[in-house]
């Protein structure tokens, strides 16, 4: 398998701030990629870079082979923002059916039946139809990553997917994303604060702060060299945090 | 995929009841209000003059402008008004002397309420302009019966005729119907970037309200590229905008046949001229689009720049809707020429030209302010980042 990610000496500033410092990292393609770090370390900034949503930036980026924007408009990239909302005058299907239909390019039996895997992943039973103004937090996120999963993408961009979830819902994404990774060859890149997901779900993990990746690997290979039992300690350890 | 996007728009219009019934009430009620308000104001509050007058001798002269005042709808106290008038004339002791002598200066104090509507004091002023008429016609037949020479007092008084007709700014000929739907188009003009408000405030909340409500990021990082969200988001705010314009033309009509069905004058409206309008309410709400995009693109789409942005386009309109009611835009020169670069101004300037039969140059006109949006709308899809709209 090959690159489906590379990131090569990334730099972005907002005005005077420094939001990524020479950040570079791969994500093979398959792969379950997390991104950890504090709050404010700079992972938004670089999904949003991965995702095509922020164009100006120094250094190189290149998703299967081409700049995010091409990837975006070929449809290879879905994106879940960390604060994403759904339409809240729309059903949660026509939400999802709004969705396939930009990614089946108006093909309307393509987009039905992805809003139907759609419907299956949000796994919302007789809600689906109702109005998504009316869903609950949780509620929402489900649509929300129902929506990014469906299409198929050859690589999935998840900020904080699993939060305000309950566990039966996280077990139940969690294996979602396992099985999307696994049986169809999805390449997933997510961010995450819960240590356990990362630990689970993650085939390597990319630790960032301040802007600058601190620790690249495998979690086992992050715990083994910061010699800690868990990615909890190595998160803090890391950052520069005090395990006392 | 401008379809999809259009069609996602529209579900959620049809979805925002408060949305659409703005769009269509305010359209539809704004001009017949403004003609209520009018006859309501004119109905509920009748002028009150007083006449004071300090000798009995004035009596026939008082009589004559008491009788003149009342016949325009005033209410007139002679010497004991129960109520403070609008208007107080003062005819002194000597009025009577010097107006029945053939040279002399007659003099009548006027006062007004400074509170008051100028209706009061129009009043007064032409019954006393009749008055002074009927003293210089006495003063014509006597002078005449003095000089033995037989005169028609009233040709000596007014030599001149009148003999009205109307012409178009373009020099030709032009009817009385022509002259009315001009005063039609400046009061339209006047009403028309107010009515669509809602429209406009849609357009302008169409990608800064995504941003709010947490939509526009994960719509901006699909396959659709800029072209089909500016051009989808800018035809489906047009689409809300035929319902404002078809309410406005439903409202400019019920206000037209009303003010012919009281004045008595004929009904002047035609339905090229509610076509046009319908045309003109449609550009407006394009340009809106094209002008809150590209505020949107070069300021960024925060909530305060939102507001600047709305508040940016409202004052345009209202300027726009200010010349229309106080210029005659369909011919320019020198200075007044600075006004045709306001936006939405060539659109008022278009109602009014079409309707004096200046049909080439409104459309002319139109055209310009088409080609002047599509021109920013492109520019706004080259420039197109966005990182700038979400993140500024």
């Amino acid at each position: 398998m090959g690159d489906a990610v590379d990131v090569i000496n990334v730099t972005k500033k907002f005005g005077k701030k420094i939001a990524l410092s020479s950040v570079s990292f791969s994500v093979n393609e398959g792969e379950v990629f997390g991104l950890i770090g504090p709050n404010g370390a700079g992972k938004t900034t670089m999904l949003r870079i991965i995702s095509g949503i922020i164009v100006k930036f120094k250094g190189v980026v290149n998703v299967f082979g081409v700049t995010p924007k091409e990837a975006k408009l070929k449809g290879m990239i879905s994106y879940l923002p960390e604060d994403a909302s759904p339409y809240e005058r729309l059903s949660g299907y026509e939400n999802l059916y709004f969705y396939s239909m930009i990614y089946a390019r108006g093909n309307k039996r393509q987009a039905e039946e992805m809003a139907n895997m759609g419907v299956k992943i949000a796994n919302l039973g007789e809600k689906i139809n109702d109005r998504a103004g009316e869903y609950s937090k949780g509620m929402k996120r489900r649509l929300l990553l129902a929506r990014a999963l469906m299409t198929n993408p050859k690589l999935a961009i998840l900020d904080e997917p699993m939060a305000g979830l309950d566990v039966e819902s996280t077990f139940k994404i969690r294996r979602k994303m396992r099985s999307i990774s696994k049986e169809l060859g999805t390449t997933v890149i997510f961010s995450s604060h819960d240590m356990t997901e990362i630990e689970r779900l993650c085939d390597r993990v990319g630790l960032i702060d301040r802007g600058r990746i601190v620790a690249l690997g495998t979690p086992d290979e992050i715990m083994s060299k910061l010699g800690v039992s868990n990615m909890e300690e190595a998160f803090i350890k890391a950052t520069g945090g005090s395990l006392d | 995929m401008i379809r999809i996007i259009i069609d996602r728009e529209i579900l959620d219009v049809r979805r925002d009841k408060k949305l659409v019934v703005g769009s269509i009430i305010l359209p539809l009620l704004i001009l017949p209000l403004i003609g209520g308000i009018i006859l309501t104001s004119q109905s509920v509050h009748q002028p009150v003059i007083e006449i004071v007058n300090q000798n009995v001798n004035n009596l026939p002269y008082v009589s004559l402008v008491s009788r003149y005042a009342e016949t325009q709808g005033a209410q007139v106290f002679i010497n004991n008004s129960p109520v403070y008038p609008d208007v107080k004339l003062v005819f002194p002791y000597s009025f009577y002397l010097n107006a029945s002598r053939i040279n002399g200066t007659v003099y009548v104090y006027i006062f007004s309420l400074i509170s008051s509507t100028s209706q009061a004091y129009d009043i007064a002023n032409n019954a006393l302009y009749n008055l002074a008429v009927n003293i210089s016609l006495t003063r014509i037949q006597e002078l005449a019966r003095m000089a033995n020479t037989p005169v028609n007092a009233e040709i000596v008084r007014s030599p001149l005729y009148l003999v009205k007709g109307y012409i178009a700014p373009g020099g030709k000929p032009a009817s009385q119907g022509q002259s009315e739907l001009a005063s039609i188009a400046r009061v339209i003009s006047f009403v028309m970037f107010p009515s669509v408000t809602p429209v406009v405030l849609f357009v302008v909340d169409s990608f800064a309200g995504e941003r709010e409500r947490r939509t526009l990021e994960s719509l901006l990082a699909t396959p659709v590229n800029a072209s089909d969200l500016v051009f989808g988001k800018v035809i489906s705010s047009t689409l809300l905008g035929v319902l404002a314009s078809i309410a406005e033309v439903v409202g400019v009509s019920i206000f037209t046949f009303s003010v012919s069905a009281l004045s008595g004058l004929p009904f002047y409206f035609n339905l090229e001229f509610l076509a046009f309008t319908v045309a003109a309410l449609l550009l407006t709400v394009i340009l809106t689009g094209a002008i809150s995009v590209l505020l949107l693109m070069l300021m960024g789409g925060s909530v305060r720049n939102v507001q600047i942005i709305s508040t940016i386009i409202l004052i345009l309109g209202m300027l726009a809707s200010f010349s229309g009611l106080l210029f005659n835009l369909t011919s320019f020169a020198g200075l007044k020429t600075l006004f045709m670069f306001i936006p939405f101004v060539q659109i008022v300037a278009a109602m009014q030209m079409f309707a004096v039969g200046l049909t080439i140059q409104s459309f002319l006109y139109l055209g310009v302010v088409v080609a002047f949006s599509l021109a920013v709308l492109l520019f706004v899809i080259k420039i197109f980042n966005p990182e700038r709209i979400l993140l500024r």
